[in-house]
This record gives C-alpha cells, sequence and structure tokens, in this order.
C-alpha cells in the first residue's frame, strides 16, 4: 500500500512539473522533423571507478530499486562535470564534447554490452538485495578502458550460482519461471 | 549451439517443416544501443512504474483509473481502487484506452483540405496559422451563423464550448451523441422533472435490493455507467444472507436480460404497459397503504388489455405485481429501450412509478437522484435532444450556417441518413471538426484539428450519474503527447485570446490547467477525501488521488412532485415508421459493449473482443428468432439485406433464440467508410437506416421505432465467431477450414 | 510446503458473472495478447488466454444464456504436461501454476490437443503490433513469435511483481496483493483470486462453498480454477 501511494506522490509531482511547463514539446516527440542520428562519447569506467572512486550506484542508480541498472542521464554527468574538469589536454577535450552534447541536448547512445533476450526476467533489484556485488557478474569494470564482455550470461552462468544457494531457496531459483516470461 | 543438431532442433524441423528456427539467439547477437536522456524528466526513472490517476472517457461515465507508465510508456490501465465510483473496476472498453493513444492511424498534424471535400487531399499547416486563420473567418461572420455540434463532453470541454459561444453572441452548442439518445438521458431527467419536479438522472441502488424489476434495459452493458451497475448487480447476487432476483422485461435476450432469473419478453415498446398493469394490481389489492393519493396514477388501467397487448398472462402479471409488492427492497428501473420508443417518457414514468406507490423511495435499494454539483462553477452543461439537431440541420440547409465546429462527435456516422445531415454540409462554408483519428465527418471537414487523446491531457469531470458521494473526478497526463496536437479546450483558449473583445473576457485564461484549477477552488472549503489550506496542494491531492469526493453519502432522496395526486399514467401504444404490410419486422438496434455507439471500432482489441450474447467479432450480424429464420428460409452465416423506408444494409445472419419472433435485432458500432485500418469497410451501419423520428414530448429520437423487411441475398459469409469454434478441430468440423 | 511456496488459486461466481468481457481486454492488455483478424478467428484461431463461453438453454419464450468464462484450470494433473517433448510446459512446485516456457516450446501443439479445456492457443504467425501500438506492450511478458504455444498464466509476472515487493518490504504476501489482470478488471467481482494454502484467504474461504465445483472434474485434472454455481431461477 505504501508503495502505492508513494507512487501516487510521484505522479502528482509530474502533474505539477507539467503544470509548469504548459506542455512544451517533448523530448523525442514524434511527428515533428526527423531527430538528429545519435552521437557517442567516450567514457572510461577505469578513471570514474577506480581513479576517483565513485561508487557504481551512484551512476547505475536504479539498480537498488528495478530490473534495469539503468545508465544515467547527461544531466547526472554534469552533476560533477559542471565543476570539475581535468588538465590533461585530450580528456579535457572529452569533458567539452559532453558539456556541449548537454548543452545542444544531443542524443548520445551506448552500446549494450550485456543484453538479456525477451524471453529472459532478470532484474537487479532482488540481485543486490541479497548483497551480491556488481563485479560477481560483471567483472573487475574498475579496471577497464571500456567495459568488455567478461562472461557470457547464459542460462548455465545464472544457474551455476543458483545452484549453490542455500537448499530452502533452491526450489524456487530453480524454477523456469523465475527466469522466464 | 548451432553446431550440433539437438533433439529440440530436430524436432522443431521435422515435426513442423514450415517453421523457421527461432530466432532468439540471433537476435542476442545484433549490437543494441542504448540511449539516456539528457535531462532525464522528473516522471520517468528508467525501468520503475508510475501509477498515473486520472479519469477514463472512452464513455461518459467518468470511472477513476490508474495508468501504469514504464519509460514513458502508458502500458495498462486499471480502475482507481480509491475512486468511489467504479472502485477500482473497469470495464472493456476502458481497458482499451491505450490503443486509442497509440493508434498507428491518429491524426498528427493540423489538416486543411487542399482538393474538393472529401476527396481527402490535405495540406498541414501550424496551430499558429489555423488559430490567426480561424480567428480571422470567425470576425467575418455574423455570430448567430456560427453553430457547434459536440458530443456529450468531458464537463471542462462543454464549459469550455458554452463560455466560447456565449462570447461570440453565438447559439449554444447542440450536445448530442448517439451514446447519449440510447442512454434516453433527456427521457430520465424528464421522468424525473414529472415525478420529483428536478431535471437530473435517477440512480438505482440495485446492490441492495431484493427484487429488481428491469424493463428494457442494459444497464450491464452500456447504459449510463455500466461498471457501477455490474458492481452493483454481483453485489446484489451476495448480499448477507440474501440473494437478490432480477426479473428483466424486453423483447430481446441482452445480457442483462440474460443475467435475469427470468426473461418475458415482450413486443418493442409495452414494457411501459407492463409496468402499469403492474402498478394497478398493487394498488387493487392494496399493497400501497401508504400512498393512496397516488391511486389516480392508475385510474382506467385495464389489466386484461395489457396481457393481450404483451402477450404476458393476466395471471402471471399479478404473479409479478405481488412478488414486487411483497419484496423488502424491490426497485423498478427504466432502461434504454424505453427511450427509443415514441412512448418512452411515459413508459419510463410508469416504471418509477413502481417505486414510488410502495413509498420505496430514497432508502435502502431504491430510487435515488443525482445531487447538485457542489459549485456553480462545476455546472453540467444540459445534452439536447436530438430535436435540437434536426433544427441545426435544417439551418444548414438553408444555408443559415456559416461555420460548422464538430467536437466529440462523428454526425456523418451516427445520425440517420434520412436526416440529411451530409447533404445540409453542403451548404456551409466551413467546416471545422476536432478529433484524434480521421473519421466520417472529419473526412468531410475544411479543417482537421487533431486532438490530445484524454491520456494526454487535462480535464474534470462532476460524475453523473453518481454513486453515493459527490465526486468531481480528476484527468490528467500520463505521457507527453505524442504528436502535434492540443486539447480542444486550449484551442479555444487560444482562439478567444487571438479574437478578443467580450470572448477574451469570457475566456481568460492562458491554458486549460489555469481554467481547471478555477473551477476547483470551491470545493477546497467542502469536507471530503483531502484536506487541503492553498490551492496548489489542493490541486496536488486532487490529482494524486484522481479527484475530489464529499466525505458524507450525497444521495439526494427523491421528493415526489405536489401535484402528482391528479396526476394519471397514460401509456400510449408505440408508434412505428413504416407499413407494417410492407415491413413487417420492429428493428433494434443494440449498442455494443465494445463499440458504444460506434466511436471505438478502430479499436483492434475491442474488435476481437466476442459479443457476449453471439460471441461474434469484426462483422455485423442480424439477429433473428429461430422461428422468423425459418419463415425467411435462412440460416445462419446467411448475408440478409434489411431494408427500411429510409435505406438499407447487408449483414450477416445469426439465429438468436433470445428474441422476439416480430423483432430483429442488429449490432451497433461497424459500418465505418473512415476510422483507421482495423475499422473501415467492415460489417454495416444500423443507425442509417433508421427514421428519422422525434418523440414530441422529449424531442428524443425514437431509435427503435422503425420497422424494416428482412430478405434474402442468397450469398453467404461466415461470422467470426467463437461459439462452436474454439480451436482449429472445431473450425474443420463446421466446414470453415479445408481438412 | 514452505512458507515461499503457494498454491494459487482463481475461484470464479458464476452467480456474478454477467459475461461483460471486461476480463477478456484487461487480459489481452496484460499478457501482449495478438489480435489476429476476422479470417483467423473464423478458422477458430482467436487468441484470447479467456474466453466467456455463452449456453443457450431452453427454447423461445423459455430460453436463459448461461456464460462460463474459460481460462487455463492450472491442473494440478495436467494432461498437457506429459505430452511435451522438450518440457517447455511443467508444473511449478513453487507456485503450483502450470508454466508454459516459451523459448523452449518448439509448437508441437501436443500439449493443446490433449488439453480437454481448450484452454491453449497458438501463434500460426508472427504477431503485429504496428507502430506505435507496440508502445502499448507489456515489458514485464514476452511477445510470443510464431510456431509458439500460449496460455493463461494466472498473470505470473504479476505475482512475480508482488513477491519482489513483499521481498522489499520485507513482510510476507498478503491476501489480495496479487490480483492477475482480469481479476483486478472484473467490474461486477465475480473473480477471486489467491492463495489456499492460506486458510484464512478469501479463496480458501469460496472453495469450501456448498456451490463450488471444478470443470470436467471426472478427469480427475485437479484444476486449481474453482467454479461456484449460478443460483436458479425461483419465480414463476
Amino acid at each position: 500500500m505504501w508503495l502505492l501511494i508513494g507512487m501516487l506522490l510521484v505522479g502528482m509531482a509530474s502533474g505539477l512539473l507539467l503544470a509548469q511547463q504548459g506542455q512544451a514539446a517533448p523530448e523525442g516527440q514524434r511527428g515533428s522533423e526527423a531527430a538528429p542520428t545519435p552521437i557517442t562519447l567516450p567514457f572510461s569506467h577505469r578513471v570514474h571507478a577506480q581513479e576517483v572512486g565513485i561508487s557504481c550506484l551512484f551512476c547505475h542508480s536504479q539498480a537498488l530499486r528495478a530490473p534495469q541498472a539503468s545508465l544515467p542521464s547527461l544531466q547526472k554527468c554534469m552533476v560533477c562535470h559542471e565543476y570539475i574538469t581535468v588538465d590533461e589536454p585530450e580528456a579535457r577535450q572529452q569533458v567539452e564534447q559532453l558539456k556541449d552534447a548537454y548543452e545542444k541536448g544531443l542524443r548520445v547512445q551506448w552500446p549494450d554490452v550485456y543484453r538479456q533476450p525477451d524471453f529472459v526476467y532478470f532484474s537487479h533489484r532482488p540481485h543486490l538485495a541479497k548483497g551480491i556485488a556488481c563485479e560477481t557478474c560483471h567483472g573487475d569494470v574498475e579496471n577497464m578502458e571500456l567495459v568488455e564482455k567478461q562472461v557470457e550470461m547464459n542460462m548455465g552462468f545464472c544457474l551455476d550460482c543458483h545452484q549453490q544457494q542455500p537448499e530452502e531457496e533452491r526450489a524456487r531459483l530453480m524454477d523456469c519461471i523465475t527466469c522466464h516470461k | 549451439m548451432a553446431s550440433k543438431v539437438t533433439r529440440r532442433q530436430f524436432l522443431k524441423i521435422s515435426g513442423a517443416g514450415l517453421l523457421l528456427l527461432s530466432g532468439c539467439t540471433a537476435n542476442l547477437q545484433r549490437p543494441v544501443w542504448m540511449e539516456p536522456y539528457v535531462r532525464a524528466p522528473e516522471e520517468t526513472l528508467p525501468g520503475e512504474d508510475f501509477w498515473f490517476a486520472s479519469t477514463c472517457r472512452m464513455c461518459p461515465a467518468g470511472c477513476g483509473i490508474l495508468v501504469r507508465v514504464s519509460n514513458g510508456r502508458a502500458r495498462k490501465i486499471e480502475g482507481n481502487p480509491a475512486h468511489p465510483l467504479n472502485q477500482g473496476r473497469l470495464c472493456a472498453r476502458g481497458q482499451a484506452g491505450l490503443q486509442l493513444l497509440y493508434h498507428p492511424d491518429r491524426l498528427r498534424h493540423v489538416l486543411k483540405r487542399t482538393g474538393e471535400r472529401g476527396q481527402g487531399r490535405w495540406g498541414r499547416t501550424t496551430w499558429e496559422q489555423i488559430v490567426e486563420e480561424l480567428a480571422q473567418q470567425i470576425q467575418g461572420m455574423a455570430p448567430e451563423r456560427i453553430a457547434f455540434l459536440t458530443g456529450l463532453l468531458p464537463d471542462y470541454q462543454a464549459t469550455l464550448v458554452a463560455r466560447f459561444l456565449k462570447g461570440l453572441g453565438a447559439p449554444p452548442a447542440v450536445v448530442y451523441d448517439t451514446q447519449a439518445a440510447f442512454d434516453g438521458r433527456v427521457v430520465l431527467e424528464a421522468a424525473s422533472q414529472a415525478l420529483f419536479d428536478v431535471p437530473v438522472l435517477p440512480i438505482f441502488d440495485i446492490a441492495r435490493a431484493d427484487v429488481v424489476y428491469a424493463f428494457g434495459s442494459n444497464f450491464l452493458e452500456t447504459w449510463l455507467s455500466p461498471v457501477v451497475y455490474n458492481r452493483a448487480y454481483g453485489r446484489m447476487r451476495s448480499q448477507p444472507g440474501v440473494r437478490g432476483m432480477l426479473i428483466a422485461f424486453a423483447p430481446r435476450l441482452s445480457m442483462t436480460a440474460a443475467n435475469a432469473d427470468r426473461w418475458v419478453p415482450v413486443p418493442p415498446g409495452t414494457e411501459g404497459l407492463v409496468a402499469l398493469a403492474l402498478g394497478k394490481i398493487i394498488v387493487d389489492e392494496g399493497w400501497d397503504k401508504s400512498n393512496a393519493e397516488l391511486r389516480g396514477f392508475y385510474e382506467g388501467v385495464d389489466v386484461g388489455a395489457v396481457a393481450q397487448a404483451t402477450g404476458v398472462p393476466a395471471e402471471e402479471l399479478v404473479q409479478f405485481a405481488r412478488r414486487f409488492a411483497e419484496a423488502h427492497h424491490p426497485v423498478a428501473m427504466p432502461g434504454d429501450l424505453l427511450a427509443g420508443s415514441t412512448n418512452g417518457l411515459e413508459a419510463t414514468q410508469a416504471v418509477e412509478a413502481l417505486n414510488l406507490v410502495l413509498g420505496h423511495l430514497g432508502e435502502h435499494g431504491a430510487i435515488f437522484l443525482t445531487p447538485s454539483p457542489p459549485s456553480r462553477d462545476l455546472r453540467k452543461v444540459p445534452v439536447s435532444p436530438f430535436q435540437a439537431v434536426r433544427e441545426l440541420v435544417d439551418r444548414m440547409a438553408a444555408g443559415e450556417v456559416d461555420a460548422l465546429f464538430v467536437l466529440g462527435a462523428n454526425p456523418v456516422y451516427e445520425l440517420p441518413a434520412a436526416l440529411g445531415f451530409t447533404d445540409a454540409l453542403k451548404n456551409v462554408q466551413l467546416v471545422v471538426t476536432f478529433a484524434s483519428m480521421m473519421d466520417e465527418t472529419a473526412a468531410l471537414s475544411d479543417i482537421v484539428l487533431p486532438a490530445h487523446t484524454y491520456l494526454e491531457t487535462w480535464g474534470y469531470e462532476f460524475v453523473s450519474p453518481s454513486t453515493d458521494r459527490l465526486i468531481v473526478s480528476a484527468q490528467q497526463p500520463v505521457v507527453r503527447p505524442l504528436y502535434d496536437t492540443r486539447d480542444p479546450g486550449d484551442v479555444l483558449l487560444a482562439l478567444a485570446d487571438k479574437l478578443g473583445g467580450k470572448v477574451a473576457r469570457r475566456l481568460p485564461w492562458p491554458n486549460l490547467v489555469h481554467f481547471i484549477q478555477t473551477r476547483l477552488t470551491s470545493l477546497q472549503l467542502l469536507e471530503g477525501n483531502i484536506a487541503a489550506q492553498d490551492a496548489k496542494t489542493f490541486w496536488a491531492y486532487w490529482l494524486q488521488h484522481g479527484g475530489w469526493w464529499s466525505k458524507e453519502q450525497a444521495w439526494q432522496v427523491p421528493e415526489p412532485s405536489q401535484n402528482l395526486s391528479a396526476k394519471r399514467l397514460l401509456v400510449p401504444s408505440p408508434e412505428f415508421d413504416g407499413e407494417a404490410s410492407q415491413y413487417p419486422l420492429h428493428l433494434l438496434p443494440v449498442p455494443s459493449v465494445t463499440f458504444g455507439d460506434g466511436r471505438h471500432a478502430g479499436l483492434p482489441w475491442l474488435q476481437e473482443t466476442p459479443d457476449p450474447m453471439t460471441t461474434a467479432t469484426w462483422d455485423t450480424w442480424v439477429e433473428l428468432n429461430p422461428a422468423t429464420a425459418e419463415r425467411l428460409g435462412v440460416k445462419h452465416d446467411e448475408i440478409v439485406k434489411v431494408t427500411s423506408p429510409f435505406g438499407e444494409i447487408e449483414a450477416v445472419v445469426y439465429v438468436f433464440p433470445g428474441i422476439h419472433p416480430d423483432v430483429v435485432a442488429v449490432p451497433v458500432g461497424q459500418g465505418h467508410s473512415a476510422m483507421g485500418r482495423w475499422a473501415e469497410g467492415r460489417g454495416a451501419n444500423v443507425l442509417r437506416i433508421l427514421a428519422p423520428r422525434t418523440v414530441p414530448s422529449t424531442g428524443q429520437l425514437a431509435w427503435a421505432a422503425t420497422r424494416v423487411r428482412v430478405t434474402k441475398t442468397g450469398r453467404r459469409r461466415v461470422l467470426p465467431r467463437l461459439e462452436s469454434n474454439i480451436g482449429v478441430d472445431r473450425a474443420r468440423e463446421r466446414g470453415v477450414v479445408p481438412g | 510446503m514452505s512458507e515461499r511456496e503457494h498454491r494459487w488459486t482463481m475461484v470464479i461466481d458464476l452467480d456474478r458473472c454477467t459475461g461483460c468481457q471486461a476480463c477478456v481486454v484487461a487480459c489481452s492488455v496484460e499478457n501482449n495478447i495478438p489480435v489476429v483478424g476476422e479470417d483467423e478467428v473464423r478458422m477458430g484461431r482467436a487468441m484470447h488466454w479467456i474466453r466467456i463461453e455463452r449456453y443457450w438453454e431452453g427454447e423461445y419464450p423459455n430460453v436463459r444464456a448461461r456464460f462460463i468464462p474459460v481460462i487455463c484450470q492450472q491442473c494440478e494433473r495436467a494432461p498437457c504436461e506429459p505430452v511435451c517433448p522438450v518440457f517447455a510446459t511443467y508444473h511449478s512446485e513453487v507456485e503450483h501454476v502450470n508454466i508454459q516456457v516459451y523459448n523452449r516450446c518448439i509448437g508441437t501443439r501436443y500439449c493443446a490437443n490433449n488439453c480437454p479445456y481448450i484452454a491453449r492457443v497458438f501463434n500460426w504467425f508472427d504477431p503485429q503490433f504496428p507502430e506505435p501500438l507496440n508502445e502499448q506492450l507489456n515489458p514485464d511478458v514476452t511477445v510470443r513469435r510464431r510456431g509458439i504455444m500460449e496460455k493463461c498464466t494466472f498473470c505470473i509476472q504479476r505475482i512475480r511483481r508482488a513477491e519482489e515487493m513483499a521481498e522489499a518490504e520485507r513482510r510476507p504476501l498478503g491476501d489480495g496483493d496479487v490480483q492477475p489482470a482480469c481479476v483486478q478488471s472484473c467490474p461486477a467481482e465475480a473473480l477471486v483470486f489467491g492463495d489456499v494454502a492460506d486458510p484464512n484467504s478469501r479463496v480458501a474461504k469460496l472453495v469450501r462453498s456448498r456451490r463450488a465445483f471444478r470443470l470436467l472434474e471426472e478427469l480427475g485434472t485437479e484444476p486449481n480454477v474453482i467454479y461456484l454455481k449460478g443460483g436458479e431461477a425461483h419465480v414463476g
């Protein structure tokens, strides 16, 4: 019930937001002129997660409460980069690229490294709730410049781990419908 | 995996031959790109659900809904459990609202005709230009030559239209659609006026009644507020210690009658006579002790004559009367079919009078009246009778209308063809239609203004008829508008601003939201589900909860009118258009559980939803009594021609055991020549062949007063239905599929 | 039976069901059920997971119609299960629901052939959702492609969602927390859903009703869908 109320509250908040905006043309509105092709930006997990020490969940914040871990919006990047820049010229230029994209509202896209097919139900939430660390499945991302797929996240990968769980959990974790939809 | 053929793949290749290898593995290898927001809108968190409270607009009832939105898309509409009207429940139409929003054939731009009218050649223009242009045109016209024809609009739109026209000095809008005519709103209001001195809609508390008599009623299908009556019906059946009983008097075994404990078939238009006879027996046998002054109601009623006219034996009438009188909480309810007859007003009064003579008013399981709105700002715009449409068409034909604006109605589709609307349209210089899809009327317009769907805009609705609360339901956008559309209300505000002067003073708000907020100010002081210190907080709570509703019960107890003691109830014999010798059968158009009056025929979910009684989908059929079908020499799936004095349609025969032999029923809703890929060119539109007959006392369209003849065509088309046809083998047995 | 096992049961009160079709549309919306079109319906290929069967009784004028909503009966001893050569359909010991694993299914249709309730439907073609109609799709339910058998799942995704929420809020699952789409929408409140393993649940009380029966009970399939008989006319 509380959850429902929480949702309604958010619904309300957004209602206010739209009211203030007076229904300005929304982002990604269809029917208008074709949106420009998306660009890509350079990004180093090593720098952010290892050198600067930002927690995974700061950017991938939805992992705690939703199926997807989610990518941060450019706005979130700007929380830091509004103020923080770097000396190294190449990196500085990369940060400028980000600022430019943010200010112009350019579409930015990222390759999806780990992807589950449509018939798989996977949610980050219960896994994090059990205290499973990100590295368990995603590997040592902290030390990767570019994220590479280190494991093939197939059924065997999931079941290997599910099978090692305590006896009383196992029936549920081995049930097909737990992970298939 | 692909290197060796597994048993599973082998089976797939050999067993099912034609099936290609499932592409799921291929799917994984395709690179997928993800695109995060640049600035994340506040109402979205990736992967998380939001439930927005709003109001359903698929019919005029005004149920509260919660819409599940994830990743910025509306995924599911459910009833709002907190809303006192529908209490979390929703009907088939309400569930299908998503397809109105995501329909691929929606209008996306302002369209201006470039070819001849109806040629379908359109140019695009911008909102700014069109508002400018319309303002100029309106300024050049005499205000009395401007006309608005609207359907039963949501309150916010109806109020804005009324104020706009008043500001212009133009005549008030004609508020008419076929759904309202099927509901019999003007008839019910006139009956309340006659019996209780107030022209409002009645409410029947069937949930707590032990005996319910329904006369010509389809309250479980489309009548007024189907979700409310379905819920009430369910509760009526399982009250603590009591199983309520339902008896239906009607010419056709509708879904409502199918749920009754007993269906009593009567010829069309004679339901009121049955009610009269029951009342007569009740007073004659002295069941009416407390209301002796109402005995005059039944002066001169001849039970024997009623038995003869209706085919219900006199002894049975006596039994029905006693059962009703003996009950603790009996209630008699008039239905839509009464309103379609020429004696609709009298019949409705005769039915409601049964509650009066037994003194069952405003109590447990009885009849109540819809209360007036809590403030003047929330007053409703009255519904117009069909007579007003007739007058408008006459004026159009006479060249007295320069500009016609159509909003929330589809007159080209829904009016009887004999009324001549389409021809009269030719004499109107400027035709402007607000629509979200290209319907038949929009197709014949000069300018089409694409409208938001109800899931993209703001609104409010004072719910009428209501339950036991006063309800001001909230409507808010649940997704951002998909296309370059606008709410018609916002268009009127922009137009008024451009026109200036008196209109601008009547519509001084910069946008819809400001306008709606001013409507709500008075509610803040009243005791209800939300308490707020200031307007902003009230607004926020109002949206969050899906509306405001009174804390106290607000059922209005009907007060019998003073002059009833002198009143005599008379139900004249029903009249029909068409010579009985040439047109031997009565035509009964049946409003559809899925399409209503036809406006939702564009939605594929609803097209494929089976009709409850025939289980048919996607087509129009003609229901014939088995004896009638035999006499005509037709069987299931044969195409017949249904001819009235005003036109003809063709449809497929369904031999229907639950229909009076003199009656032929045809569902409403198909036969569209526009409205998108799923509606176009399918079935037939029965509304077109109705007699455009007005009942003088109310101005209502007597939509069930046309006679027809049915003739064979010799052709055949299998009706797509589920019955006897579930699973492929059944279809094979019936010879529908070869093999 | 452990605390986390459930025996999901649906009770269908035929005295309340009005045949209004709200459940049919609710189910199609929730479960991404494709619309097959006029010709396919004619061939008996409509894909609804819930249908309301209408039976005529008697002849005019003493004719009646009765409505019976039919869904997958979630049999404890399901005839569809043993005939699947690839184990795409099986009985979940945790939820006590008959499960169809779509990505295992190879489309032999043996299961549909063996189902006495005709509760299973087959994808003869790939489903079509012309844009932007695809945006209505429920992300919790996969879109089945051509050649795959499907059927009512008791809205397993909603069961899962409710279980996850209860777990996140560290509370046991309450009666009424799980409502399949049909039950949620039913205007006449004819459908009730819950866990009969919980003796205090509404369904546990309702299944003890004198009116309770199962469809084709004599086949011994032990359905988890319980019907309550409609009341008889006591008039005229």
